[in-house]
């Protein structure tokens, strides 16, 4: 619409006057206004998250306040409020200080009605301490003293010399406890990695041993001889037919593409039959094997025993010397220096418990902005600290960018090839359309169906599968297992004969015969895809690829994990990349196939160079917003594998280097959780602002960037090519 | 080299061949497989959700016979279901294998030569306790008791698995060569007790235990007088034998002479009830300190009908009643609204199964939930979970005339006994008994209320509690939160669109409308964190300014309107579609600041306490004379709606007694000492004081504006036009601000009206849409869900409106319409279908949003209308309950369907939008 017909009526000069009823100003007005409501909605919770995320790292001053009865508080203003409980005509207010030092057994948060306060004060000296843990704790640094075996020497005294003294100290203190937690996570990590491995090694033999040779058919050796030959003479007559009635419209290409296809199923029947029924003694492990095998496991754990002891010695040695710096910083109401932990309160604490020093009252806004970029440079890269009230968010950011990843790498092969069939290959008619309707529907399906789904099937029932093999239920007994092993190789040739001879022949119409043969052969696909089901639900040769684990009662796979949980969501997302392919593909114009085809190029060619191409900025439109969908749910996580605290990464140096079935963190569950299921929320609320401006920033770009290459992609297509 | 040429291109043609082949084949292959996996999620939730309508499946079958003295009078079965025992009415144990019959050993639950007159049997035997002629009592348990131990086979027999080997009392069954089971019949009866009250033989005795551990025991002696013992055990604490206490009370029967057939205790120790073979039934209770009385006295069953047998239920609070023509009964006691009886207490019938089996010889509960066995005279052994009233199972045992049955402490199995000794058994595996159609979709009679009614609480606290799976309180509070959602949304969405589609330049709508797209994309966890965190407090701290602002803010933007409407059109016309924009949010601005003023002053004067609460804050009442009575106030016992019509007049009920305020006492300082000196919506809305008028003039006064809009529309609107057609603009638009503001007021006036009519009528609004308030309701959530529907339906609604044909519009201004005529009457009700379509898929999105409605309702399953209480949804709650849902649980199917019900509601309306959107696409092809 353009400018002239929305708000310029231009066209009312008659001799009556215009009615106000006719130009209706009150309703116009009243649509303006719930625009203008709707505008202002987004406005304000994008400012409400921005304000209170960007803001959380910025260092604020401590304030001393000294109470009507004398008592002395050190903290810093985190909210202000009119009292709610007061009923009264003047309202009054209070101010929820956060005071830290939670070691004294003080909370660490504290309402102060502001009429109880005497007097404030900004001490220059007074600073906060970031902490391993035990958070914050405020007060006024006093010294650092070096702590020998039976002396204790002072390295700085006052409040100045230990600021300037600190900063070199820190330094090598944090190096120190870097080497520390390095080899504890590394180097012990792996000992006990392999530990673990063995055992379960040692364990998966013994049920091996235990099942023996029991429900297995094994082909004798010359059955097995003849089952090669058999496959060997099919593989020939494969080549000898190679070109039989491949020239273009030859009336023997029917015959001759029965005979591949019949050859090539018959050799992969015929390899999967050599394969599972193999004559020798495959993975049947006799006692002595198992005897053996037991003693050297042992004598590994022996040397990896030693290894160990030999890590905590050197862990010990870096501990003794970090041990030796000290730092006091003392709080002045008690006089209570922080202590190293909370059950030895008269030692002072270690450098290296010190994350950071912040003399909040003294610092230039430079200083101050160093503070700020340092927090968020600690928030995006370290593991969480406290129960994810403090520290950063590195585990939380690497599970949901590898979720997002895994996600798109699952949705865009699967989305593309379901569009490609439904517009491309499939003949439209009712079924196309009501099975697009559907995809249209799916998408509107909530997210937590998508997750009670994966849950129920992916986790439970799929993943179970992996780790011990068909239940014990379903597994059938070899001779029907291979009943219906033959069955479906003879109903798949079948499907394909019925196939063969739906197609007319070369230069004719469709027959009848052709017609029903079609519809037969999408009754013998339906009935192979449900043999292919049985034979693999049923199979009794698969016994797990986790077996020993699961026996323990850690299911691998068989619980909510990652790959879990990226399929999930790939479902859940596969409707919009549908979608967008095929509005993509629509696009793409007719007379660019045409003339693909008028050049001679075969269907797959036209499919790969012109129409792939042609749709690729859809597709990629379509991926991306998959993602961005993705990213925001959380719904569906919580049932298939977001937990609360996971900092061992979907991704490590460990083979096998990627572990789809870990369970990992997430922005979105991150934010739920420490919102409404912290310990400490107060001490909570300041990140979950952060983490939520992190978070809708991700999903934000993403977006942004496809509404940008869908408004390019209508740009172009609108343009004067067409 | 033509051959060679040909050769080459062959081969290509080859390859290209297969290329295509294979292409096609992966593709189809694929996509099939992708499609089908996609549909494959219903049908799996619906392969989860199946096994829950199917009925328990019975499975082996064993019979034989044993030698038998005596009568059965119980029967017990071990745990791992090898063995039984049988006490028989001389109150002596026979313990047995049941699959071979043998019997393996006898024991005596009376100690000494006497035989005991009164017998009770709980809990499978866990609680026995035994009535002696000299007035006596012993009480003890029966059980079995299980151990592993390691003892080597006989070196000629082969180990199969679960090998039998009878041992006295019980038997061993081989787990590996090495170990096995050893399961043995244990009795262990406590010294006799003699009963310090009452004379005579014990002749009816009951044993019960609550949840917390405390033991109760009845028992009536032949001189008619009841014994209520609690029941305390002394260890001492140098060691020795525990030495059992008694603590007795005592009360008489009503009619000593008539003896009842049944005494039974429940579990609280609350409650004694007798009942009569006639089906009369006597509840005593304890009144006042040691003092029992009677309290009620019913008849349970029809005139002419015999009770069979009684007994109690799991628990030890339901009472279950069979009878000579197959039908079962249960009763329990719970509270009572009508106040008939004087401990506010009545009994009630809960469950009524009718049978064709004939009569009912024996009812036994089972020790794992609420199934019972009812077993009758023809055979028929019938397994009914109470709660949910279903079938579990249906036997032909093949016992003519059993007398005793049991159900296996695992729920797997049943047997029965006849008189001589002929027994069946059958193994049987339950399904989900918690589950039925009726349970789930229908108001089921719960223990301990009065009514049936519909509950969902998923999880009890201990196995006697019952699991309440009614799905009504989810969907209901689905549809809640829906629906109010969508009436904040709706609305706004529509008029946004309305706006951006016809009366915005295209060079602002390009800037607006991704805005909104980009709303769309908002993640629902951060909607219901901000929901949770800073709206629900905000709307508590500042609730009076939100109601008022929901009215006010629509009014000052129509008033804006008109008073724009002054200014020449010619003035009009040359504003700028930004600016003009500007100007609405201008109005919306002023709207918003004018209701923070207001509102806290409307509040203060309409929601303030009037001088009947401030009466009664300062206790300055006096009673109302009967003769100023109204006619209609009738008696004493006033009823919620006959103290509301008082209420309206300005007087109240205290202690049943009608009064009104007289001036003493200084009123004003009694309400500022609760707080209450100027009105405070909160408390008002907590019903703690105040009339229903103001409610009333909220709900009325939209109500009532728009009934004005309308009457006007249609009767005056007309002459209005033709009186100022010929006069100048301002002139013309002077009248139409006179007539807004004067239509306002009779709104006004007429919501007042309205009012004071309902309010004399005896109804307040607190009833239904208002209530108590809570800090995480359905306002909060309406608008925070408002967030997330609001930018789908304004997209779809937009471009519905886009879809209309340019040449309509262009021939409608044309013809002389102005663009308001043209989008009202020509563009609006072509979309109309487009819009509607994208309610609808707003709506889908609205039912199934998991994150706002967990984090920002208390996800209490409630049932009522109140838009200041919380509920739960469909959704919040599978994902609140699905992780700790044990698989293939009752539990954990229950949750797969409650994601059935959302995927078939929202798949419903989704077609249902769909099938709207293609059709009006078809009928728009023409235009």
């Amino acid at each position: 619409m353009s400018e002239t017909q929305s708000a310029q009526p231009k066209i009312i000069h008659t001799q009556r006057r215009t009615l106000p009823s006719a130009i209706g100003e009150p309703m116009v007005w009243l649509t303006g206004g719930a625009l203008i409501v709707c505008l202002s909605m987004i406005v304000f919770l994008i400012g409400l998250v921005v304000v209170n995320g960007s803001m959380t790292f910025w260092p604020r001053p401590i304030h001393q306040v000294t109470l009507n009865d004398g008592e002395v508080i050190l903290g810093i203003v985190t909210e202000h409020e009119r009292v709610p409980t007061v009923v009264s005509q003047d309202p009054q207010y209070r101010t929820l200080y956060r005071v830290g030092n939670r070691d004294l057994g003080q909370e660490s948060f504290r309402w102060v009605d502001d009429t109880s306060i005497a007097n404030i004060e900004i001490p220059q000296d007074a600073i906060m301490l970031e902490r391993e843990v035990w958070g914050v704790w405020f007060g006024v640094p006093q010294s650092i003293l070096e702590v020998q075996a039976e002396s204790e020497s002072i390295i700085a005294e006052g409040s100045e010399d230990v600021l300037n003294a600190y900063a070199e100290l820190h330094r090598q203190a944090r190096q120190r406890r870097m080497e520390v937690e390095e080899l504890k996570k590394d180097a012990l990590g792996a000992i006990n990695h392999e530990m673990e491995q063995n055992r379960l090694r040692v364990r998966q033999a013994e049920l091996e041993s235990e099942r023996g040779d029991e429900g297995l058919v094994r082909a004798n050796g010359v059955v097995w001889g003849i089952l090669i030959l058999l496959a060997g003479s099919v593989g020939y007559v494969l080549y000898r037919f190679r070109s039989y009635g491949t020239e273009l419209g030859s009336s023997k290409a029917r015959q001759g593409q029965f005979i591949r296809t019949g050859c090539s199923i018959a050799i992969a029947m015929l390899v999967l039959t050599i394969w599972i029924a193999h004559p020798w003694g495959g993975n049947v492990i006799s006692e002595s094997e198992l005897e053996s095998m037991k003693l050297s496991v042992a004598q590994q754990e022996t040397e990896l025993l030693v290894e160990y002891e030999h890590v905590l010695e050197s862990i010990d040695e870096i501990e003794s010397v970090d041990s030796q710096i000290r730092m006091v910083v003392v709080e002045p109401t008690t006089g209570q220096f922080a202590p190293i932990s909370q059950t030895l309160s008269d030692e002072p604490m270690l450098m290296s418990q010190v994350v950071r020093l912040v003399a909040a009252n003294d610092l230039s806004t430079m200083q101050k902005a160093g503070v700020f970029t340092s927090r968020w440079v600690e928030y995006l890269t370290t593991n969480p600290r406290e129960a994810n009230t403090e520290g950063g968010i590195y585990p939380v950011i690497v599970g949901t960018v590898i979720l997002t990843l895994l996600l798109t790498i699952f949705v865009t092969p699967m989305g593309v090839i379901a569009a490609l069939y439904l517009r491309e290959y499939a003949k439209q008619g009712i079924v196309t359309s009501l099975i697009r309707i559907a995809v249209n529907n799916l998408a509107g399906v909530p997210s937590i169906v998508y997750g009670v789904f994966g849950l129920g099937f992916f986790c439970y029932t799929l993943g179970a599968y992996v780790d011990t093999g068909a239940s014990e239920s379903a597994r059938m007994n070899a001779w029907s297992w291979w009943g219906i092993f033959v069955l479906t190789g003879v109903t798949l040739m079948l499907g394909f004969t019925a196939k063969l001879w739906s197609k007319p022949d070369p230069g004719k119409a469709a027959s009848q015969f052709n017609r029903i043969m079609q519809r037969v052969s999408w009754l013998v696909w339906v009935i192979v895809l449900i043999l292919v089901i049985l034979l693999v639900t049923g199979m009794p040769y698969f016994h797990g690829l986790y077996e020993a684990r699961a026996q323990d009662g850690t299911p691998t796979f068989g619980a909510r994990g990652m790959l879990w949980a990226s399929l999930t969501l790939a479902l859940l997302t596969l409707p919009v990349v549908i979608v967008a392919t095929e509005e993509a593909i629509a696009a793409v114009p007719n007379s660019m196939r045409e003339g693909s085809y008028g050049c001679g190029a075969s269907k797959w060619q036209t499919m790969r160079r012109i129409v792939l191409p042609g749709a690729l900025p859809g597709i990629l439109t379509g991926a991306i917003l998959a993602m961005a969908r993705g990213a925001g749910e959380v719904a569906p996580l919580m049932l298939v594998g977001a937990v609360k605290l996971n900092q061992d990464l979907p991704i490590s140096s460990q083979y096998p280097y990627i572990h789809a079935d870990r369970s990992f963190m997430h922005l979105g569950f991150h934010i739920f959780d420490l919102g409404f299921q912290s310990p400490d929320s107060q001490a909570a609320r300041p990140l979950v602002w952060t983490t939520t401006l992190l978070f809708l920033a991700i999903v934000f770009g993403l977006n942004l960037a496809a509404i940008r290459i869908r408004s390019r992609l209508r740009a172009r297509m609108s343009g004067p090519t067409v | 080299m033509s051959s060679s040429e040909s050769k080459s291109r062959n081969a290509a043609s080859r390859r290209l061949h297969a290329m295509d082949s294979a292409a096609e084949f992966v593709v189809t292959t694929g996509g099939f497989v992708v499609l089908a996996a996609v549909l494959g999620i219903c049908f799996y939730l619906v392969w989860v959700v199946v096994p829950l309508f199917a009925s328990g499946t019975q499975e082996n079958e064993l019979g034989g016979a044993i030698t038998q003295e005596s009568r059965p009078a119980r029967l017990l079965i071990d745990p791992y279901t090898h063995s039984a025992t049988v006490i028989d009415e001389n109150y002596a144990a026979q313990t047995m294998i049941i699959h071979s019959g043998e019997e393996v050993g006898r024991s005596e639950l009376a100690l000494g030569a006497e035989i005991p007159s009164a017998f009770s049997f709980a809990r499978n035997g866990e609680f026995i306790a035994l009535g002696f002629q000299d007035g006596s009592v012993s009480l003890g348990n029966v059980g079995y008791a299980t151990r592993v131990e390691s003892n080597d086979l006989d070196t000629d027999q082969v180990f199969e698995e679960g090998m039998i080997e009878a041992v006295p009392l019980g038997y061993i069954e081989r787990l590996d060569p090495e170990r096995g089971r050893l399961v043995e019949f244990e009795v262990e009866m406590g010294e006799r007790i003699a009963l310090k009250a009452g004379e005579g033989a014990i002749i009816a005795i009951d044993y019960q235990k609550n949840p917390t551990g405390k033991k109760f025991l009845a028992a009536l002696r032949d001189d008619g007088s009841v014994h209520v013992n609690t029941i305390r055990t002394i260890r001492p604490l140098g060691g020795g034998p525990a030495r059992t206490k008694l603590s007795t009370k005592s009360f008489q029967l009503a009619d000593t002479q008539s003896k009842p057939d049944w005494l039974m205790i429940t579990a609280d120790g609350n409650h004694v009830l007798c009942i009569w073979e006639n089906g009369h039934c006597e509840r005593y209770a304890e009144v006042s300190r040691n003092k029992y009385a009677l309290i009620e006295s019913i008849e349970l069953i029809s005139k002419g009908g015999t009770i069979t047998t009684a007994n109690m239920l799991l628990g030890g609070q339901t009472m279950l009643i069979g009878q000579a023509d197959g039908t079962l009964d249960s009763f329990h006691v719970a509270k009572d609204k009508t106040g008939s009886t004087t401990d506010e207490m009545m009994l009630v019938r809960s469950h009524h199964i009718r049978s064709k089996n004939g009569p009912i010889v024996a009812i036994t509960s089972s020790t794992r939930d609420r199934s019972v066995a009812i077993l009758h005279d023809s055979g028929m052994l019938e397994l009914v979970h109470m709660t949910s009233e279903k079938r579990i199972l249906s036997v032909d045992t093949g016992v003519d005339h059993p007398v005793a049955a049991a159900i296996a402490p695992k729920n797997d199995g049943v047997m029965v006994m006849d008189a001589s000794g002929n027994y069946s058994f059958h193994e049987f595996e339950p399904g989900y008994p918690e589950f039925s159609i009726g349970a789930l979709f229908g108001r089921v009679h719960y223990e301990g209320v009065a009514e049936p009614e519909y509950v969902y609480q998923s999880s009890s606290g201990d196995d006697a509690s019952e699991i309440k799976l009614s799905l009504m309180p989810l969907i209901f509070g689905t549809l809640k939160a829906t629906v109010f959602a969508m009436l904040f949304a709706i609305p706004i969405a529509v008029l946004a669109a309305i706006y951006s589609s016809e009366f915005v330049s295209k060079r602002v709508r390009k800037k607006v409308k991704p805005t909104v797209e980009l709303m769309a994309s908002l993640p629902s966890v951060v909607l219901g964190f901000v929901a949770a965190m800073v709206v629900a407090p905000f709307v508590a701290d500042h609730l009076d300014t939100f109601v008022i602002g929901l009215v006010v803010i629509p009014l000052v933007i129509l008033a804006a309107a008109h008073v724009w409407q002054l200014i020449p059109l010619a003035y009009r016309l040359r504003t700028r579609t930004g600016h003009h924009l500007m100007l609405v949010g201008l109005a919306v601005f002023i709207g918003l600041a004018s209701s923070t003023l207001i509102g806290p002053m409307v509040v203060r004067s309409w929601f303030a306490p009037d001088a009947f609460d401030a009466a009664m804050a300062a206790g300055a009442v006096e009673d109302v004379p009967d003769a100023e009575l109204p006619q209609w106030s009738g008696d004493a016992s006033y009823n919620t709606r006959t103290v509301r019509r008082l209420r309206a007049m300005d007087m109240g009920v205290l202690d049943g007694i009608v009064v009104r305020a007289n001036n003493e006492g200084d009123q004003g300082d009694a309400l500022a000492e609760i707080g209450l000196a100027q009105g405070n919506l909160q408390r008002w809305l907590n019903n703690e004081y105040g009339s229903a008028h103001p409610g009333w003039l909220v709900v009325f006064f939209p109500v009532s504006c728009v009934v004005v809009w309308v009457g006007q529309a249609i009767f005056i609107r007309r002459k209005i036009d033709l009186l100022i057609s010929s006069k100048a603009g301002l002139t013309a638009s002077g009248v139409v601000l006179g007539k807004f503001v004067s239509l306002l007021g009779l709104s006004f006036v007429l919501a007042f009206i309205c009012a004071s009519a309902v309010q004399a009528m005896g109804f307040d609004p607190r009833d239904s849409i208002f209530g108590t308030f809570s800090p995480r309701n359905t306002l909060i959530v309406a608008i925070i869900m408002g967030f997330a529907v609001i930018p789908i339906i304004y997209t779809i609604s937009e471009d519905a409106l886009q879809a209309v044909p340019m040449t309509l519009r262009t021939a409608s201004l044309g013809a002389g319409a102005t663009p308001w005529q043209t989008a009202s009457r020509v563009v609006l009700p072509v979309a109309a279908s487009g819009i509607f379509s994208a309610c609808m898929i707003g709506f889908g999105r609205a039912v199934g949003e998991t994150m706002i409605v967990l984090m920002a309702t208390g996800n209490t399953p409630e049932m009522d209308w109140n838009i200041f209480s919380g509920f739960r949804t469909l959704a919040a709650n599978i994902a609140v309950e699905l992780p700790e849902a044990p698989k293939d649980e009752t539990h954990y199917r229950v949750l797969f369907l409650c994601g059935l019900v959302l995927f078939v509601m929202t798949f419903v309306i989704n077609t249902l939008a769909e099938v709207v959107r293609s059709v009006v696409r078809a009928r728009n092809a023409g235009l």
